[in-house]
């Protein structure tokens, strides 16, 4: 959401083909004031936004509607992300939350050894190991010991390793995190494609069990989720897909309905192209920005979710090295005065927050500039 | 867990091959050297028997299986350190798995009969009486449904020690029995003892004094005034006690009561026949004497001028239809357990006939606290009113937020030389905390006077603090290791008996609980000193416990 | 359509979502292992016949749907029953709790926009400048510290080290001046997030209408600019702030479940979540049914508010 960037090409011509559908936004074609021979341009604003006149949006989108348009006329949707990929790369800020992110999965994943075991033999799949001790092993030094060479994060309870914790505990959160909204798109993306595109009673069935599921209380539901299934990462996982597809299919769905109306849709649909395969090839691609840059801002959300179930006695296994878990099974420490019990997994968490939002903001303007993220983000909750 | 690898599609193809070159080269380097055989020797006593028990029961180690608890830091620890200290044998494979309270139980009730692969960490609280530490969870008419025997234990010697001591009258021969009963039980090891809890009481020195914890938590406010235990407590410059709970009170009708808080928030406000001061001696409350009359049959005569807070005088019909309220309420077993007819000798004397020779008969009435007719007519609701004979009535119960007792002016006790007629303290405000970090800060900050739920790992701090009094007591409870005896190689008591000396116990004591509680390894608590003195545990644990 | 009518057709829409809601959570809480007989004995041993008594006396012999209809039947009465745990009245239970949670999720609300409103409008009027860098690593800073975190920090330094306000809720009415420092702290915990966001979002709509036409042309009338962002820019603005607020309601009652236990507030959340564990299914079917309606009131409200304030929205 920060510097939009100006660009200097425009006046391209563009063609729409039925394979190269994932032309650009509707509201750069409004835009087309200064030659643009846009076959695009025909289409209508998208849903969410018939409200405000087109002459608000021609001047407001103007200089950043270009931006979208920096490919050449007949490049495919690759090198479209290319150009995307460039202006994310000019985005300082997005770029400084992507290497925190790299870094820590690095991390993670060099952290220890992975293993795999079968009944007779150890497997070693990734030898190294950054973590100087194993994170569940008690008693490498003195429990609730200071910061101190040895321990740089202290140790716990257990007197384990904390600088090992939080290496390794990133495997966790990180996981968690991609995990939970990867799958969450996969229910929400498919339901909110199939509402919107249908419509009539399939949509309305959709989009009603969506408002029931958005009537509840967010985390009433994942207690009772986590309730009826128990701990563990899976289940954790569970808890946090059931909540978290409503707010993919509701977005999806309102881009969805603005596409369909198009012209290579119903061209698509007069040729008699299957309705899966429009939905697949068509559709999707040209409505689903929103839905990522909601994705990705929401690997934060979810992260913070987890945090706050595991301080509710939900959530993960009991003594997982996973940040959230650290952070509230450590809180009585903060009273006995031993604050890096809490402090350091707290900074993972905020860092990786911070990053994931950083990122976040990136990929809205990289792909989508004229859309502001935190837009949609309070409807994702 | 598998690594993630955010970020890797961003790189840029040229990028690609170099990383598919180290990939390539760390598998091999993996093939060729780090893959080792997992085989297990047995190392000590222990070990032995586990790999015994292995052998008879044909398992190959290592064994998988889960250590079930119940949400809470220290259960979880608890449950750390077993799995470390057992994986470490080479025999087990061990995940830990974590359940709310309710959900958790479910899981105990119903896991023998779904053959469930688990060990479960357990807290059981006793009470006064011996036969509470074993009747529920060994005899084996205590299968789920009907009681907490969960891993479906049975033994025949077992149950008869447990029925001859609970009609045993005669206490030389009880506790003969009940070391009997538990020597057997550590022999056999359905179920390994850990730890035996502790009460422990903090309060703010300034402001309260002659303040003691009770052992049992349930009665955690008679501190404020008991004077059939000899005991209450003055405040400095206020006349209100600020006490803690733990969680919201659900019900206050005695009979269908079901938790601790409400317990603890009603204990003030009910009174039965009987009392057990802190000592555990039995003292009279509403009788003012009794005596046996044949094996069966004991008369009471009541303390005259007794009121309740509704202006009902107490009389022999309150104690018969107090008893007989009981029945088809949820708690029906606290009095049909015994109870078999009374008969109203006049107003203040009555004789109550037990259904069987009764071993605890005279502890158990101090749980049956007497209400009025009011209640027994269906007048008055005592779930939302409680009313009783105690020295506080109950004023307000503010769901979630705090819960008021008055001074009950018209109280029985007329004064003694160590406790003074009216009550010092005139109200008892009892707030809801449920976090326990917020339980101490609310104490540190002078919220609230007394608190029995600090955090264990401050104690030390508090105790050395002036501004604070600690007291600690050995409490009704332990937590145990319970076995899933109906599965290999659980079912070979070789196994269990390995497993239970593997135990860390001190190292659990210390490290999760902070040196609070102690080891246990016999099911009674060491509160009932006859039962489970320390020389009878001293010799248990070196006969069956340690390794020699 | 009038005004009226389009209410009409909202509310008769949200009637089979509210059924939806309790419908599902009469499932769900059916699904929950475990028995409410098992919470209300405390596992002691009871007669097969007091088992049955009991479960007829809540209807817990019927089958689900049965309940349900049942149940459905007396709300619609406004009778929701007793609790089997607590032998308590569910409507005054719950009614109890509602005005802390509301209290709470109001102040945290208000100081969201207190906080975003003017942060948000600095942060785009001085828009690139250090003001609008500062401001937004502020809100992101805001949207990723964990909340429970931040109340036990805010707990320990003012309420325990420094004691300038207390742990626990004071002996007090809930509108009394004491109970208003008190709910400080949790207000600054459930309202930190919020607030983020608004910033966020205000800035960023603000941005597109200091584009617009309209503004250009008031600037070009001599204007002062401080009229113009006040008096033009901020009205329009606003809107997508108003469409949030409706969405935030459940927000904050997610976050109330954690802030409530932190600061032993006596509301819904803490209500709900224990309820859950003790499968009170009447508590959890009031409170849930509570907390349905107050959403698609709030949005409705939204939407009405919004059609006010913009002229252009016909129905």
């Amino acid at each position: 959401m920060s510097d939009r960037q100006p660009t200097t090409d425009r006046g391209r011509i563009r063609i729409v083909g039925f394979d190269d559908a994932d032309s650009d936004r509707p509201g750069d074609a409004t835009s087309s004031d200064d030659g643009d021979g846009s076959l695009a341009a025909t289409a209508e604003p998208p849903a969410g936004r018939t409200d405000r006149p087109t002459a608000d949006t021609q001047s407001r989108t103007g200089p950043t509607a270009g931006a979208s348009r920096s490919g050449t006329a007949l490049e495919g949707p690759g090198s479209r992300s290319a150009g995307s990929w460039q202006r994310f790369r000019r985005d300082r800020t997005a770029m400084a939350g992507l290497t925190i992110i790299v870094v820590m999965a690095v991390l993670a994943v060099f952290a220890r050894p992975i293993e795999v075991s079968t009944a007779e033999y150890t497997m070693t799949l990734q030898p190294v190991s950054l973590a100087p001790y194993d994170p569940a092993q008690p008693f490498v030094g003195p429990a609730n010991a200071p910061p101190s060479w040895d321990h740089p994060f202290g140790t716990d309870w257990a007197g384990r390793d904390q600088f090992s914790r939080v290496l390794v505990g990133g495997r966790y959160t990180l996981t968690v995190g991609l995990v939970a909204v990867s799958l969450a798109l996969g229910v929400g993306i498919p339901l909110g494609a199939i509402a919107g595109y249908f419509g009539g009673w399939v949509d309305e069935i959709i989009m009603r069990l969506v408002d029931v599921l958005y009537a509840f209380p967010f985390l009433i539901l994942a207690i009772g989720t986590v309730a009826i299934l128990g701990r563990g990462f899976w289940k954790l996982v569970v808890a946090l897909v059931v909540t978290g597809w409503i707010g993919y299919a509701r977005l999806l769905r309102g881009e969805v309905l603005s596409v369909r109306e198009r012209e290579y849709v119903t061209a698509a649909r007069a040729l008699g192209i299957p309705d899966r395969t429009i939905i697949r090839r068509h559709v999707v691609p040209n409505a689903i920005t929103p839905v990522v840059v909601q994705a990705t801002l929401n690997v934060g959300t979810v992260v913070l979710t987890a945090a706050a179930l595991g301080f509710l006695g939900l959530g993960l296994e009991a003594d997982t090295a996973e940040w959230g878990a650290m952070l509230s099974r450590g809180r009585d420490s903060l009273l006995q005065g031993h604050w890096h019990v809490t402090v350091f997994p707290g900074i993972a968490i905020f860092l990786f927050v911070l990053a994931i939002n950083l990122v976040g903001d990136g990929v809205n303007d990289a792909l989508d500039p004229h859309r502001d993220a935190s837009d949609d983000r309070r409807r994702m909750r | 867990m598998p690594g993630n690898s955010v970020g890797s599609r961003e790189r840029r193809p040229i990028r690609r091959r170099s990383l598919l070159t180290s990939v390539g080269l760390v598998g091999i380097s993996g093939f060729a050297g780090c893959i080792r055989s997992n085989s297990v020797e047995a190392d000590g006593p222990a070990e032995e028997l586990i790999q015994q028990g292995f052998a008879a029961t044909d398992t190959d180690p290592p064994f998988e299986t889960t250590i079930v608890v119940t949400e809470g830091t220290e259960r979880s620890r608890v449950a750390t350190l077993l799995k470390s200290e057992l994986e470490d044998t080479g025999f087990f494979e061990i995940s830990i798995e974590e359940y709310k309270w309710t959900t958790h139980l479910d899981l105990l009730t119903t896991a023998a009969d779904e053959n469930k692969n688990a060990l479960f960490i357990v807290s059981w609280t006793g009470g006064w009486d011996p036969d509470d530490y074993v009747n529920m969870l060994f005899h084996s008419d205590s299968h789920p449904p009907n009681g907490l025997n969960v891993n479906q234990y049975a033994d025949e010697t077992v149950d008869e020690y447990i029925e001859t001591g609970l009609e045993e009258t005669v206490f030389d021969e009880r506790v003969e029995i009940y070391r009997q009963l538990q020597e057997r039980l550590v022999a056999d090891a359905p179920v390994s003892f850990v730890r035996f809890g502790e009460v422990t009481h903090v309060w703010d020195a300034d402001a309260v004094s002659g303040w003691q914890a009770y052992p049992l938590e349930t009665g955690a406010y008679n501190a404020v005034y008991a004077p059939w235990a000899d005991t209450f407590t003055k405040l400095e410059g206020s006349t209100e006690l600020v006490g803690d709970l733990g969680s919201d009170i659900s019900t206050t009708d005695p009979a269908s009561m079901n938790d601790t808080a409400s317990s603890q928030a009603t204990q003030l406000v009910y009174e039965g026949l009987t009392g057990i001061d802190f000592d555990g001696t039995v003292q009279p409350v509403l009788a003012d004497e009794w005596k046996r009359l044949d094996t069966t049959r004991y008369r009471f005569s009541l303390r005259e001028g007794v009121q309740f807070h509704n202006g009902e005088e107490l009389t022999a019909a309150h104690i018969k239809c107090s008893f007989e309220r009981y029945e088809g309420e949820p708690r029906e077993a606290d009095v049909f357990d015994w109870y078999g007819d009374s008969e109203i000798v006049d107003d203040y004397t009555i004789d109550i006939d037990c259904r069987r020779e009764y071993g605890p008969f005279e502890r158990r009435l101090f749980d049956v606290p007497i209400v009025p007719m009011a209640a027994i007519d269906g007048d008055l609701d005592l779930e939302s009113t409680p009313i009783g004979t105690g020295p506080y009535r109950f004023v307000d119960y503010q769901a979630g937020n705090d819960c008021r007792l008055e001074r009950f002016d018209e109280y029985w006790f007329e004064g003694s030389e160590t406790v003074p007629a009216t009550a010092p303290v005139e109200t008892v405000r009892l707030e809801v905390i449920t976090e326990p970090a917020s339980r101490q800060g609310a104490l540190e900050a002078g919220n609230i006077d007394v608190s029995y739920g600090v955090p264990s790992a401050s104690l030390a701090d508090l105790t050395a603090d002036d501004a604070y009094g600690v007291d600690r007591h050995v409490g009704g409870g332990f937590d145990m290791l319970i076995y899933p005896l109906y599965r290999e190689p659980f079912s070979s008591a070789a196994v269990r008996r390995g497993c239970n000396m593997l135990l860390p116990r001190e190292r659990i004591v210390e490290e999760v609980y902070n040196g609070v509680g102690q080891p246990a390894y016999t099911p009674i608590s060491p509160l009932l000193e006859a039962y489970a003195d320390e020389e009878f545990q001293e010799r248990i644990a070196d006969e069956y416990v340690r390794s020699p | 359509m009038s005004l009226g009518r389009y209410v009409l057709t909202r509310i008769s829409v949200a009637v089979p979502v509210l059924l939806g809601v309790t419908a599902l959570t009469f499932s769900f809480i059916h699904a929950l292992p475990g028995d409410p007989i098992d919470a209300l004995v405390g596992f002691r041993s009871v007669s097969p016949a007091t088992e049955a008594s009991i479960r007829a006396e809540y209807h817990l012999d019927r089958p689900i749907w049965e309940q349900y209809l049942l149940w459905v039947r007396n709300v619609l009465v406004l009778e929701f029953g007793e609790s089997p745990i607590t032998g308590r009245n569910v409507a005054a239970t719950v009614g109890r709790r509602l005005p802390a949670t509301l209290a709470l999720g109001g102040a945290a609300w208000l100081l969201a926009l207190a906080i975003g409103v003017p942060t948000g409008i600095v942060a785009a009027v001085r828009r690139g400048g250090p003001a609008d860098e500062l401001s937004r690593l502020a809100a992101l800073a805001g949207i990723a510290t964990p909340n429970f975190w931040l109340g036990l920090v805010l707990l320990l330094i003012f309420g325990v080290r420094l004691g300038w306000v207390r742990v626990i809720p004071p002996d007090a009415p809930l509108a009394s001046l004491a109970m208003a420092k008190f709910m400080l702290l949790p207000t600054i915990t459930l309202g930190t997030a919020s607030a983020a966001f608004v910033t966020r979002l205000l800035r960023s709509s603000m941005l597109a209408e200091l584009d617009a036409a309209y503004v250009r042309t008031a600037r070009a009338k001599g204007l002062r600019e401080r009229t113009v962002i006040l008096k033009h820019v901020l009205r329009n603005a606003l809107l997508p702030v108003v469409t949030i607020t409706g969405l935030q309601l459940a927000f904050l009652i997610d976050g109330a479940v954690v802030v409530e236990r932190i600061f032993s507030w006596p509301g819904m959340g803490r209500l709900l979540v224990r309820s859950i564990l003790q499968r009170d299914y009447p508590v959890i079917q009031a409170g849930v049914l509570l907390i349905g309606v107050s959403i698609v009131l709030a949005n409705l409200l939204v939407d009405i508010v919004y059609a006010v304030l913009d002229p252009r929205i016909r129905y």
